[in-house]
């Protein structure tokens, strides 16, 4: 049952309970509630009590008396109740009286004059009724002393009342003999020598009025408070009348004066704050001239000053944020500013809002003067500066499209800005639009030809195109003529060689690839990837003398070069020289440099593709020795251990790492595979269990999926992917959030543009062959 | 009383010339106007570095240096000028005169009048009668 109907069944049951209540038994209940001050519930009783009959005679009194209360507690006073009080007792004046009062406080005064005049009219004339209708008769302005309500008032009351009378009227001769008298309560005293403009009396009269405070209300006292107000504005007491202000608004005095005095205030001290420096307490005065009196054309030009001046200060102090906040309240009104757009501009670029940003600075470009001599006119160069701040901040938002355009746009107003130029290559580039990046590198050089800058891009280029090796071979040499030692020119001419050799190696053409490389050496002798190169095809010769006389030739140049160690390595791997391996391996260990694990592991993995078990595990045992407190190593060991079935090796090292790290994921992952594999699966489930906590701990999703995947093979015989493309196709969306939280930006925006499923359709594509860039040329 | 506003002695650019290091304006920092010549500006910052030495005053030092550096030749001061914030134009204040409204309103004695007596009054309690059923 609802709360609603259960309060409605317990009403009925009260109103039935009354019902069998007789009327002596109702009255008495209604008395009860009267002396408890509750009126409604007295007057409800005693009604009903009414219709049953048996009551005491005088229960229309209490009745009536009930009903007053109700009225005078009622606010404003409930005139209706106060009717049905003179109804019950007509004869009581005292409720005829307070139907008059009402009347009078909601301004009905014909009336509340009527009752008024019916009340001193009666043979034991209302007295009470005089002073309100004397009242009435000022508000009026109608002649009081002539009235016959004079006569019913005491004297002390028509001295009073007469001062008023004067002040209300104006009448100067009798307001200075009232004065002069000093006959006036204080308040009609101070008002009666303000009339007069006699501003010391006045101050001490209204000041006595205010602490005195007899016979007014707290309403009246603001009439007091806003005159002293007054007095103190005029000698220039600013905060002394703005207190005075306040509390007569907070009494109740509520005149559009009072209101445009505390506007004027507020305001003038905003100025002066302003003027000292501090714009915050400033814009606080003005916000609190807007509470009281709106907003108007001043109170809004020195609001909107005011905040941008404290967006500048912001600005100073390189709080971007807060001056945004500032400026962005004044945007609105001094939209049409050109000075204001630029700060938005600048705010929104320096919190990160780009796109915003964009959008401001192309405002500022619109605006801008277009008549030359007008001062704040922009230099085409200094167009096209914004025009590039604009692109920059397109690209910074991802809005490459919309960055290219813009680049292009400001290269118009400045055709010779190379770095202008640049920046467009860079976004093309980004974008996979090659042959246009190409073309607007080619422009670069035809205004500066030997550009190194221009030449490297463009030889990157070519670089990334198997086929494009000569043109690229030929850039890193024109560089390398400019400036012989360009780090980057020599590295890539390597690999431009390299490349072209490994095309030759790749159809057994060793000849030429070995040609190839003699001509890399003869433009760079002292590279040490071409020499490991020629001594890797004349092991393809099977010439291993030669292998091993530019082995050591690269060696030569540095024997800490764990690049051609590997490839040493690798080779006489291959071509299974044991004793060639063994004393590579040897000058591995002697390298002085740290040597990273993995390359250790590596070396491992290539052991086990030829089948070289034994030695894979001695160098097992080596990283064991070496890395023994690199539990990331010991990891990845087991595992190669796992490869190689050594499980029970495997296992003893994943227990070692745990002894000292039991938390450890991949670990507890890799462990409990193995006991799962060796059939303990309670102690394999619980390992994965270990694994699964501490990579949630650590939001490690990879190590997530890498877990559920080994589960489904392992207990539903799930099969693993066959393919990258099946493998993307099942990744957990927590995963793909996370490779997207940490992809590059600019590939994030573009992955995130195209979604999981897009995504992987697009590798499908790829995989297929059927996608490709649309290049162009403008 | 009539408040008049005085007309704000601020400026477009910076009048004050008291270097400010904490600013993000390089003019600012040197304590220069926007308006100085290259020559001023040299001046200023040779003025700050002496002040300021490398070795004693650190922090201080590559804060002058960084604002040297935005400004120091006419073609860095021509990018640094095109991204530097706009301070307020020179506020005018209102040309309305703001006077106190100070006359005697005898509607506001007509307030207080509505005010007294019983009129006043909210509390009646004094009007009410004892009730013995």
């Amino acid at each position: 049952m609802s709360k609603r109907s259960s309060r409605i069944k317990r009403k009925e049951k009260e109103k039935k309970q009354i019902a069998r209540l007789s009327g002596p038994e109702l009255v008495k209940q209604g008395d009860e509630a009267f002396k408890q001050a509750n009126y409604n519930e007295a007057i409800r009783v005693w009604e009903q009590s009414r219709a049953k009959g048996n009551i005491p005679p005088n229960l229309p009194t209490a009745l009536a008396e009930a009903y007053f209360r109700r009225a005078v507690n009622d606010s404003p006073i409930n005139i209706v109740d106060l009717r049905q009080a003179v109804k019950l007792r007509p004869a009581d004046l005292c409720y005829s009286y307070h139907v008059g009062l009402a009347y009078h406080r909601r301004g009905e005064l014909d009336e509340a004059e009527s009752i008024y005049r019916q009340l001193l009219t009666k043979p034991t004339p209302f007295k009470r009724a005089a002073m309100p209708l004397a009242q009435l008769l000022i508000e009026q302005k109608k002649p009081l002393q002539k009235d016959l309500v004079w006569n019913h008032l005491s004297e002390a009351e028509q001295v009073e009342l007469a001062g008023v009378e004067s002040v209300v009227k104006g009448e100067p001769n009798s307001l200075r003999q009232y004065l002069a008298k000093g006959s006036l309560s204080p308040l009609w005293h101070g008002l009666v020598a303000l009339s007069l403009d006699d501003q010391k009396t006045a101050q001490q009269s209204l000041q006595a009025a205010i602490t005195s405070n007899d016979k007014f209300s707290a309403e009246a006292c603001g009439v007091a408070h806003y005159y002293l107000g007054i007095l103190a504005s005029k000698s220039n007491q600013v905060e002394q009348a703005q207190k005075y202000f306040q509390t007569a608004k907070a009494n109740g005095f509520d005149t559009p004066h009072l209101k445009q005095n505390m506007s004027n205030l507020a305001y003038l001290s905003a100025v002066r704050e302003k003027q000292a420096g501090h714009s915050q307490r400033a814009v606080e005065l003005l916000n609190q001239v807007e509470s009281m009196n709106g907003v108007n054309e001043d109170l809004l030009d020195l609001q909107e000053h005011l905040n941008w001046d404290l967006g500048y200060a912001a600005a100073q102090k390189n709080d971007w944020k807060q001056a945004l906040h500032y400026w962005e309240m004044v945007k609105d009104n001094l939209g049409k500013s050109r000075a204001l757009t630029l700060n938005l501009a600048l705010a929104y670029q320096n919190v990160g809002k780009h796109a915003e940003s964009a959008k401001y600075w192309r405002e500022l470009l619109r605006r801008r003067p277009r008549n030359a001599s007008h001062p704040d006119a922009l230099t085409d160069e200094k167009v096209a500066r914004i025009w590039q701040n604009v692109a920059d901040n397109y690209a910074k938002s991802g809005d490459f499209e919309e960055a290219i355009k813009t680049y292009k746009n400001a290269i118009k107003w400045a055709p010779d800005n190379l770095e202008l130029r640049f920046k467009l290559v860079d976004v093309l580039e980004t974008e996979g639009r090659w042959q246009a990046a190409e073309n607007e590198l080619d422009r670069i050089l035809a205004k500066s030809p030997d550009n190194i800058r221009a030449l490297t891009m463009l030889g990157e280029i070519y670089a990334e195109d198997s086929f494009l090796q000569n043109r690229a071979q030929d850039i890193w040499l024109r560089i390398l003529k400019l400036e012989p030692q360009n780090p980057i020119a020599r590295q890539q001419l390597v690999y431009s060689y390299e490349k072209k050799a490994h095309l030759y190696i790749q159809w057994r053409q060793y000849k030429n690839a070995l040609k190839v490389y003699e001509e890399g050496l003869q433009h760079l002798p002292n590279s040490q990837r071409l020499c490991a190169g020629i001594g890797m095809v004349y092991a393809d010769l099977k010439e291993f003398d030669k292998t091993r006389q530019y082995f050591e030739r690269a060696l030569a140049i540095d024997p800490n070069d764990l690049q051609t160690l590997f490839l040493m390595f690798v080779v006489w791997l291959d071509y299974k020289s044991a004793s060639d391996v063994d004393k590579t391996f040897e000058r591995i260990k002697a390298v002085r440099e740290t040597i990273p694990s993995g390359f250790f592991i590596d070396l491992i993995d290539r052991c086990i593709e030829v089948g070289e078990v034994e030695r894979a595990k001695a160098i097992g045992k080596f990283i064991e020795e070496r890395y023994t407190k690199d539990e990331k190593t010991l990891v990845g060991l087991a595992e190669q251990y796992k490869e190689l079935n050594q499980k029970e090796q495997a296992m003893n090292l994943l227990r070692h790492v745990l002894k000292n790290n039991p938390s450890h994921a991949e670990a507890n992952m890799n462990l409990g595979t193995l006991y799962y594999e060796s059939g303990q699966t309670r102690l394999g489930k619980q390992h994965w269990q270990n694994a699964e906590i501490q990579a949630r701990k650590d939001d490690n999703q990879v190590l997530l999926y890498q877990l559920k995947i080994t589960r489904d093979a392992l207990l539903y015989g799930k099969p693993l992917a066959k393919n990258p493309l099946q493998m993307l196709k099942g990744i957990p969306p927590e995963l793909m959030e996370m490779v997207l939280r940490n992809a590059p930006p600019e590939m994030a925006a573009m992955l995130k543009k195209l979604g999981p499923e897009a995504f992987v359709s697009l590798l499908e594509d790829l995989n297929n062959g059927s996608f490709g860039f649309d290049d162009e040329d403008d | 009383m009539t408040v008049t506003t005085e007309t704000s002695k601020e400026q477009t650019h910076l009048t004050g010339l008291e270097p400010d290091l904490t600013a993000t304006d390089p003019y600012r920092v040197l304590g220069i106007l926007h308006t100085a010549s290259q020559v001023e500006i040299k001046r200023a910052y040779f003025t700050l570095i002496r002040q300021y030495p490398p070795e004693t005053e650190g922090e201080k030092f590559k804060i002058v240096r960084l604002a040297y550096e935005k400004i120091k030749s006419a073609e860095r001061r021509a990018e640094t000028d095109i991204f530097l914030p706009q301070a307020p134009p020179v506020w005018q204040p209102s040309k309305n005169t703001f006077t106190m409204d100070t006359a005697f309103y005898p509607t506001d004695v007509l307030l207080a009048l509505r005010r007294w007596g019983d009129l006043g009054q909210t509390d009646f309690q004094e009007d009410f009668k004892e009730i013995v059923l």
